[in-house]
């Protein structure tokens, strides 16, 4: 099925659509199926062959390359598997950021992209679970499967208030991720969605290791055009939505030392997760979600190969 | 303070109001939300120095504008220092300046240029403005006055001329200078004339017409200044002659002996306590006294004239006199009345008696004046001497009286007069005033006092003989003849109490010193004041060194006589080679220059120095540098205003696409 690109810019989906509405629409415009197993032994799909070590089941013996080539070659078989979609969005005070460049809030971006992730999984079989960095009425959900399960899942999106502060403490971070490292077992694809600001020390690393056990983890750091571009100009108070962070400066001026320390960060983050096995994709509101969608399922599949 | 100063000064006030916008303006940063803020730079003092330098930029744009705009305003009240050729209906000008490069024009203003210096600056801007068909000249003040520049249609050559003019140490001779002025001016064919004077006034001025005026009255305006004037040794002691200002205070300064070549290797010193006024110091000091300095240590407004060269008493104005010793003393006794007056005019004057007639060629050596009275006939050896001596450049004066009227022919007063003379008991009360117009003030002083008889001589044919005074009949009293280099004077009456009071009044002293003028003026005596030429016989090569530079050969004229002439300019040692003799002269400063007896602007001229500086009309160029700040002013705005429109339209449609 074609991609339809446009279908962000064929509407004001944050003002006219209801979350469900805007999943879907960013799900079809995607291929259905997240992801084709690694998991590579008895199945129906010819997966390749490799050399055969002692233990193999000599049932796959592959005896025609043996008398072909006199090598010992197994045949493998790649299989569709159940593989559980882990859902961790941000919801602090800094995701309800929204700039005069921007159409939507972070959070409101992030929760459409989580919940369009929920559909596809569950369209493909695949349980959902979801969980939160900070948040006001937030609900944990276990991982459940079936077209019930979507409507939860967007149930949760929907009732959370973003609010509260990510960067409270390390060990508040760290309880919200205890679930995560409890439920997500090994083969899970765990998506994390937030702006990844004013996190705790130790945050990045926590997430890392939620690549570990042959966990699949990718982090969208999800952000604002204005926090991308820093369109300011003039003698400008920045005061942060998290901490007490206050400064006054010449925006112009700090532009580049400003970008240079973003990317400078994003860069940093980039390697830790990736000496952890994980993936991090940085997208801006202003990105198409379709987009970011079929970037985040290229990252799951790259993560697991 | 009048109303419109208190205008003025409002608007002025106004320039503070774009810098109240700016400090207000400065002070806002408006408050952004924004979640990665810890990423944001703390450039806080970077910011604000940016801030400042963008608002001064625009600051000092507004500023300017307002400032500009008060000055267009205010033009008819500014009365601009700026020299002003004002002219009446455009019509061209023929303007002469007199520049004063006298001595006191080395004066420091309080700005720390000189007189001089200003003044030529201030001509500068005066030359700038002529017209095509104005005529501009130049005349100098310092004395002698010359003309440097006759009027001339080319202001080029003026500024040329302005420039080869420099400060110099002569006296001040206003007068002279004015009447060169009006001379020049009287050859012109404009109808309006003009005579600009730049002085500081420190000297005589005549009845001036209305089409004189002058520049800058500042220079005229007292400063605080001592001055050496002659420093003299002789037998073991050194006199030094100073003056101060009338603002000097009494202080203590401190006179210093030196080498020439080793200015920092005192030899002597004296503590001196300086007032305003001429005064003499003396103090011992038993060395030879060759090429040594006395300086004046301490500081005030002009430091050229605190050093001058130690002279010997035998380089000043030597005077042979020769008196009856019987007739020509008072009845007190003492010196020959003679004498007396000689030192009432000049401490520094070397006066050797003669007890007879001078004969030999001795009597007369080094002596630039012979003054004879009452003296008997004249032998042919004496004739014969004094003869040599007049041809060589000296200045011979006979009283005569009773002792020559036994001459028995008028040949035997040669070379003093060629013709009739005897002794006359029945002369005039006096002598007629006007006919003694060299003596100034002083000649109405003479007409009463009363002689019991004259010697009495009758009128010459001969054009190159002078009558400098007459009796009150008309019959001549003083003659003057040019006598080769020098000159004979013969006066009608001995200086005898006996015969009349001419010795005692005040005419008899200003007679002599004119007499004693004359004689330097020759050109023999070696110490000088500063403008008075000096004379070499014969015309051939003399070489010179002057107290800061060798002296070029253009400055040695030649004169009528054959002989090499030079003005000296600047106060100061003067080594000349003449015919391979190596002889020192010194040229000392003017008294007058230092004690500054500044004039009033007489009432006859032009009073308003506006005429020479008037007002001047600035609003041209104050337009002409308004206007480029306005364009840049609108092209700021329309920058700012564009967009202010482009944000409020984008913000506004964003508010339309919510809704």
């Amino acid at each position: 099925m074609a991609p339809r690109e446009s279908i962000a810019a064929d509407f004001d989906w944050n003002q006219l659509c209801t979350l469900r509405l805007r999943a879907r629409a960013i799900a079809d415009g995607l291929y259905v199926g997240m992801h084709r197993s690694a998991r590579r032994g008895v199945g129906v799909e010819f997966g390749g062959r490799r050399n055969y070590v002692p233990g193999d089941d000599l049932r796959w013996l592959d005896r025609h390359a043996l008398m072909r080539h006199g090598k010992l070659l197994v045949r493998e078989f790649e299989t569709d598997t159940e593989r559980l979609l882990y859902l961790v969005v941000d919801a602090s005070r800094s995701m309800t950021y929204r700039s005069s460049l921007a159409p939507v809030s972070k959070w409101t971006y992030a929760a459409a992209v989580a919940a369009a992730l929920a559909r596809i999984a569950l369209a493909a079989g695949d349980p959902v679970a979801l969980d939160w960095v900070s948040g006001e009425n937030s609900r944990w959900l276990p991982a459940m499967s079936g077209r019930e399960a979507f409507e939860r899942v967007v149930g949760a999106l929907e009732t959370t208030d973003p609010g509260g502060m990510a960067a409270l403490s390390s060990a508040a971070f760290e309880r919200a991720m205890v679930p995560v490292m409890r439920y997500a077992r090994r083969g899970t694809i765990v998506v994390v969605l937030s702006d990844l600001l004013d996190l705790p020390d130790g945050a990045i690393e926590m997430l890392g290791d939620l690549a570990s056990g042959q966990r699949s983890l990718v982090v969208v750091r999800t952000l604002d055009p204005a926090e991308t571009s820093f369109p300011f100009t003039g003698a400008t108070k920045f005061v942060s939505l998290e901490g007490h962070a206050v400064v006054e400066t010449d925006a112009g001026l700090a532009r580049d030392g400003y970008l240079a320390e973003l990317a400078r960060e994003t860069e940093q983050v980039r390697e830790r997760l990736a000496d952890r096995g994980g993936r991090l994709l940085t997208v801006d509101t202003r990105q198409s979600p379709v987009e970011t969608v079929r970037s985040i399922v290229e990252r799951v599949g790259a993560a697991r190969s | 303070m009048s109303f419109v100063v208190a205008l003025a000064l409002l608007i002025g006030v106004l320039m503070l109001v774009p810098l109240l916008a700016h400090l207000l303006r400065r002070g806002r940063a408006h408050e952004v939300p924004f979640p990665p803020t810890r990423l944001v730079p703390t450039a806080d003092h970077v910011a604000k120095r940016r801030s400042r330098l963008e608002d001064r930029s625009l600051l000092a744009l507004r500023a300017g504008i307002i400032f500009l705009l008060a000055l267009v305003g205010a033009t008819p009240l500014i009365r601009c220092e700026h020299a002003v050729l004002s002219r009446h209906n455009g019509a061209s000008v023929a303007v002469v300046i007199v520049l004063d490069d006298s001595a006191s024009m080395r004066n420091q203003m309080p700005t720390g240029e000189t007189r001089f210096a200003l003044a030529k600056r201030t001509i500068g801007q005066l030359v700038e403005q002529l017209h095509e068909g104005d005529n501009v000249g130049l005349i100098l003040a310092g004395k002698p006055a010359r003309i440097q520049l006759l009027p001339t249609t080319n202001p080029t050559i003026l500024t040329q001329q302005l420039a080869a003019v420099h400060e110099s140490d002569r006296a001040t001779d206003l007068a002279a200078a004015i009447y060169l002025a009006e001379s020049a001016l009287s050859r012109q064919p404009h109808v309006d004339k003009r005579i600009v004077v730049v002085s500081d006034l420190g000297a005589e001025l005549p009845q001036l017409s209305p089409r004189v005026s002058r520049l800058l009255p500042a220079l005229a305006e007292s400063v605080s200044d001592c001055g050496l004037l002659s420093a003299t040794h002789n037998r073991g002691k050194i006199s030094v002659e100073y003056a101060c200002t009338k603002s000097h205070p009494n202080v203590e300064r401190k006179l210093l002996l030196y080498r020439a070549e080793q200015p920092k290797q005192v030899l002597a010193e004296k503590a001196v306590v300086v007032h305003p006024g001429r005064e003499m110091v003396s103090f011992e000091y038993l060395a030879k006294s060759e090429a040594l300095m006395v300086r004046l240590l301490g500081s005030d407004s002009n430091v050229t004239n605190d050093t001058t060269p130690l002279a010997d008493a035998q380089m000043g104005p030597s005077v042979a006199t020769f008196a009856d010793p019987t007739t020509g003393r008072g009845t007190t006794g003492g010196r020959p009345l003679l004498e007396q007056a000689l030192l009432a005019l000049d401490a520094n004057l070397t006066i050797r008696s003669l007890s007879t007639v001078p004969e030999d060629e001795h009597d007369l050596t080094g002596v630039q004046l012979l003054l004879l009275d009452d003296p008997p006939l004249l032998s042919a050896e004496s004739r014969s001497r004094i003869l040599s001596f007049v041809e060589a450049g000296g200045t011979a004066v006979a009283f005569f009286g009773p002792a020559a009227s036994t001459a028995q022919l008028g040949s035997l007063l040669l070379p003093f007069i060629e013709r009739r003379a005897t002794w006359e008991t029945n002369a005039p009360a006096g002598l007629d005033p006007k006919s003694l117009d060299t003596l100034g003030a002083a000649a109405p002083s003479l007409t009463d006092f009363a002689p019991k008889g004259r010697f009495s001589f009758d009128e010459s044919h001969d054009p190159k003989e002078t009558v400098r005074g007459r009796w009150l009949d008309q019959k001549p009293f003083w003659i003057e003849r040019p006598v080769g280099r020098g000159l004979v004077m013969t006066l009608g009456l001995p200086l005898s109490i006996a015969q009349s009071d001419l010795a005692l009044r005040s005419g008899f002293v200003a007679l002599l010193d004119g007499v004693l003028g004359t004689s330097v003026r020759l050109g023999l005596a070696r110490l000088t004041t500063v403008g008075q030429a000096w004379r070499f016989a014969g015309a051939g090569l003399v070489k010179g060194e002057g107290p800061y530079e060798s002296l070029p050969e253009e400055r040695f004229t030649l004169t009528e006589h054959g002989e090499r002439e030079f003005v000296p300019s600047l106060a100061g040692r003067y080594r000349f080679v003449v015919g391979g003799k190596v002889e020192d002269r010194i040229a000392q400063l003017p008294a007058s220059e230092i004690l500054e007896p500044t004039r009033p602007w007489p009432a006859s001229a032009t009073q308003e120095p506006d005429k020479a500086t008037g007002r001047l009309d600035l609003t041209r160029p104050l337009i002409l540098a308004l206007l480029p700040l306005l364009m840049l002013e609108l092209l700021a705005r329309s920058t700012l205003v564009r967009d202010t429109v482009r944000r409020s339209y984008v913000r506004y449609f964003r508010r339309f696409a919510r809704k």
